[in-house]
């Protein structure tokens, strides 16, 4: 029975290659793994061998034609044996099937291959021997008219097998190392110089240990490059002056068995100008701008393995006091890995605080959804000249990043001014 | 004086005459010198005499084991016509000899009978002539090691050298050094009808074989009727008035014997170094030398046991091509890492590469083991007594040493060593199909063992 010749898939992303040359006319002999024709993708040329012995009986396409993946191009097959007249594909539009003219398919391989130095070399066998500074007059051509095929080459590169082994776990393009065994076989000394050459020369970093990714920083990962490489993203540093917020809150810890922290009165105060302003809860839907009504404040909670960002729903509904709680209850949940689905989804803008690292700005990656992640920074002493007094004040950095397909400049501005101004004047952040 | 050579070779041994040929085979003009019998140690007193011996006791093993294999023999005690041995040896030891002298005529070595010496000025004086050549090799070989043991040149207390040319089996045999000259020459001499006793300083015999070797040897080795002594110096040799030797231990017993082996192991013979003694550097009692063979002087290079880096014949050739490459020109380092160690008993044994215990400092290991109690071939030969053991690199499968011991382990260490040498890993050899039946599946096997996927062991 006839059996198909395939577009190889040869990459995961590989969607059509491109026939570079048949090394076979129709009605000739061939045999199983021998090169039938030679493909190319955008990374990589290769042979596609016959995937049975028998003749070559047709060829759907000829030199220079793209064709899609797992596409039928040919058939191999017992000499007389029936065929379809058409290439059955694997889905996908075949495009530009240049036409041939009956000459070429008689096309002689000696025409199709290189001379070099009088030896014949296919395309992709002298592709490789450039790439790995192999002299082709001594390689032994194992091709049916002389020539010499990709296996051949890939045979001149001599490695020990334990050398190939430790190679490719360290990923080293074998081609690069000089070898100092018989003939330049490459050894596992040569191997290991060569890492350690790397190594030395920067090249390569010395790796101490490698551990796997968690699921959770899987995800982390993921999410974090999609925002990082699709939002055109702005961060603007916003400075604040906390020196009556201290006060105010030492004032009213004082008698509290609760200690309030400066997060939770930085989330209340976000929380009361998002009531008012809305502009900056939005998020990017398919052909629309999707504005939210609810003021659900994420707060980025690290933890060993990861990230999370658990939700306080309708903030602005809620007191300090309730702020406070809800902020202590999320973060023990997320610590103890106690968070339901709930309670780390539909948040319409973000909080990521790094006060306590002695961070002085830096710039937060959108959490999407949102349009807006608040980069909290830490408070520190600067001295400012008030009422012609030299006085120290205390300050600090809000790092607000935001879409710029959602946003724009002068409404992040305007919001980060609210939260300023409403920190500045701690008693308005309860009234 | 006669001029004109490229290399000049001292000693005529595995070394020497390989050094020599090399030298030629690369063009040069070689003169080699040799006191005694082209071969060396290894032609003429060591390897081959002891290998003819070693045969015989195999031949008399089979013979006593004939009536159990269901072979109808009438010879209840096998015994042996010692001129006749004696005779079997010299021949086979003529026969190689003339065989060496005559791959050195082909070669145009021209050989010089007699003790060269080095002279001050670099030159090579032997029966009063002056040689001259552009670079020498030393390759003076070893000889027996004496202990320094009140008694110890009574008569009747002989050396290997001493031992091979004796007519007469002894009666009764102590042999001091339970290393392995002393383990074949027991191994032998047990088979011919001695009473053999074998006295070790340490706590067990072939000590740098390891445990698991000595295990299996410690119970064959007491099947042949040997007695071992472990643990035991010996404080003197004394001949009593029977003409028996008595020897007398750290621990104050006695042995009685006819004779005495001493088998204490071998120091260089420096013999040629003749006015150069004091002036070239030496390691110990050996005399130093480079991972090219160099020795302190320019020019002048030192092979073999005479450098005291691996005692054994193969090490001393691999060391001469390496020298004479180096003295034509070249810049060869010689790589002793997968040398392997054969020790010619019944069953032999043999080693190559890492320990476990050295092996464990560098690698995270794994160990495959397979016994030639599972064996085939073994099992059909009625050689069960061994077994292999491969000690490999966990993450690469990279074979780091192999312990083996069988009737044919000094043939079936070949394959380790070729394996371990061109950097074929465990993976490769467990993938490589072995004839069946055959002792060398035992090392497939082994390797299989040590991936974690033996086809012949029970699942762990």
């Amino acid at each position: 029975m006839a059996v198909e010749v395939f577009m190889p898939k040869a990459g995961m992303d590989m969607q059509e290659g491109t026939i570079i040359a048949w090394l076979k006319h129709v009605g000739e002999q061939v045999e199983e793994g021998e090169g039938l024709l030679e493909i190319e993708t955008d990374k990589v040329t290769m042979e596609v061998e016959a995937p049975a012995t028998g003749v070559l009986l047709c060829r759907y396409f000829e030199d220079g034609a793209v064709v899609p993946v797992v596409t039928t191009i040919g058939y191999v097959g017992k000499p007389g044996e029936v065929v379809p007249d058409q290439p059955q594909t694997a889905g996908g539009a075949i495009t530009a099937v240049p036409e041939k003219t009956v000459e070429s398919v008689k096309t002689p391989i000696a025409a199709i291959t290189d001379e070099i130095n009088g030896v014949k070399t296919t395309p992709y066998a002298k592709q490789m021997a450039a790439a790995n500074a192999i002299n082709l007059s001594a390689v032994r051509p194992t091709g049916p008219a002389g020539e010499i095929k990709g296996r051949d080459v890939e045979r001149e590169i001599a490695k020990s097998p334990l050398a190939k082994r430790i190679a490719e776990d360290k990923g080293l393009d074998l081609s690069t190392v000089t070898g100092s065994g018989h003939q330049n076989k490459v050894m596992k000394s040569d191997v290991l110089a060569k890492i350690a050459n790397q190594q030395t020369s920067g090249a390569v970093a010395a790796v101490l240990d490698t551990t796997p990714l968690s699921g959770m920083q899987k995800v982390v990962g993921e999410r974090m490059a999609k925002a990082h490489s699709e939002i055109p993203c702005v961060t603007q540093n916003t400075k604040v002056d906390m020196t009556s917020l201290l006060a105010f809150r030492t004032q009213v810890n004082e008698n509290r068995e609760n200690k309030l922290t400066i997060n939770d009165f930085i989330v209340k105060a976000v929380a009361k100008v998002l009531h008012y302003d809305k502009n900056v809860l939005v998020s990017l839907g398919d052909k629309e701008i999707i504005h939210h009504q609810d003021v659900n404040i994420g707060i980025a909670v690290a933890l060993d393995e990861g990230l999370i960002v658990p939700v306080v729903k309708n903030a602005d509904q809620k007191s300090l006091e309730e702020i406070s709680a809800a902020v202590k209850l999320l973060s023990a949940k997320a610590k103890s890995g106690g968070l339901m689905v709930d309670d780390y989804q539909g948040s319409t803008i973000s909080i990521s605080n790094l006060g306590m690292f002695g961070v002085h700005s830096f710039t937060p990656i959108v959490n999407q959804p949102n349009a807006v992640i608040i980069g909290i920074c830490s408070i520190e002493d600067e001295l400012a000249l008030v009422d012609n007094q030299v006085e120290n004040r205390k300050k600090m950095m809000i790092s607000l990043t935001y879409d710029h397909r959602l946003v724009n400049g002068d409404v992040a501005a305007k919001f980060s001014l609210k939260v300023r101004d409403l920190l500045e004047n701690p008693m308005d952040i309860l009234i | 004086m006669k001029n004109g050579f490229d290399v000049a070779v001292i000693g005529g041994g595995p070394g020497g005459y390989v050094a020599a040929i090399k030298a030629s085979q690369l063009g040069g003009s070689v003169i080699l010198f040799e006191k005694d019998a082209i071969g060396g140690t290894c032609l003429n007193r060591g390897c081959i005499p002891t290998k003819t011996y070693v045969k015989i006791a195999e031949y008399i093993k089979h013979i006593k084991n004939a009536r159990s294999r269901g072979i109808q023999i009438d010879v209840s005690q096998p015994g042996v016509n010692m001129v006749d041995v004696v005779a079997n040896k010299n021949e086979v030891v003529k026969k190689l000899t003339t065989g060496v002298a005559g791959l050195l005529d082909s070669n145009r070595v021209k050989v010089i009978k007699g003790t060269a010496e080095l002279t001050k000025d670099g030159k090579i004086r032997c029966d009063g002539q002056s040689y001259e050549a552009k670079t020498i090799i030393l390759a003076g070989g070893s000889k027996p090691r004496l202990l320094d043991i009140p008694g110890i040149k009574s008569q009747g207390v002989l050396t290997s050298d001493t031992l091979l040319d004796l007519e007469t089996v002894p009666k009764s045999l102590v042999i001091i050094g339970g290393g392995v000259i002393g383990c074949e020459f027991a191994t032998a001499f047990a088979a011919f009808g001695s009473a053999v006793t074998l006295v070790e300083f340490t706590d067990q015999l072939v000590k740098p074989m390891g445990k698991n070797i000595y295990k299996v040897l410690r119970k064959t080795i007491k099947a042949q009727g040997i007695k071992t002594v472990l643990n035991t110096a010996v404080a003197s040799i004394e001949r009593n008035e029977a003409g028996m030797l008595v020897v007398t231990t750290s621990d104050q017993k006695t042995i009685t014997a006819e004779k005495v082996l001493v088998a204490t192991g071998r120091c260089a013979d420096l013999e040629c170094l003749g006015e150069l003694h004091g002036a070239i550097e030496m390691n110990g009692g050996f005399v130093a030398v480079d991972h090219e063979m160099r020795t302190s002087i320019p020019g002048v290079f030192c092979i073999g046991d005479m450098n005291g880096q691996l005692q054994l014949a193969h090490a001393a050739s691999k060391m001469g091509e390496t020298a004479a490459v180096n003295a034509m020109g070249g810049n060869e380092k010689v790589d002793l890492r997968y040398v392997a160690n054969c020790l010619y008993t019944l069953p032999e044994a043999a080693t190559v590469g890492l320990t476990e215990e050295a092996a464990k400092k560098e690698y995270d290991i794994s160990i495959g083991t397979f016994s030639l109690y599972a064996n085939g071939r073994a099992l059909a030969s009625g050689e069960t007594d061994g077994f292999v053991k491969v000690i490999i690199d966990k993450k690469y499968g990279e074979i780091l040493g192999v312990q083996m011991v069988g009737p044919v382990a000094a043939e079936m260490i070949c394959e380790a060593a070729l394996c371990m040498s061109m950097e074929i890993t465990a993976h490769e050899v467990a993938a490589t199909v072995h004839p069946h039946p055959t002792y060398c599946e035992a090392f497939m096997e082994a390797c299989a063992d040590a991936l974690g996927k033996c086809i012949h062991l029970p699942r762990k």
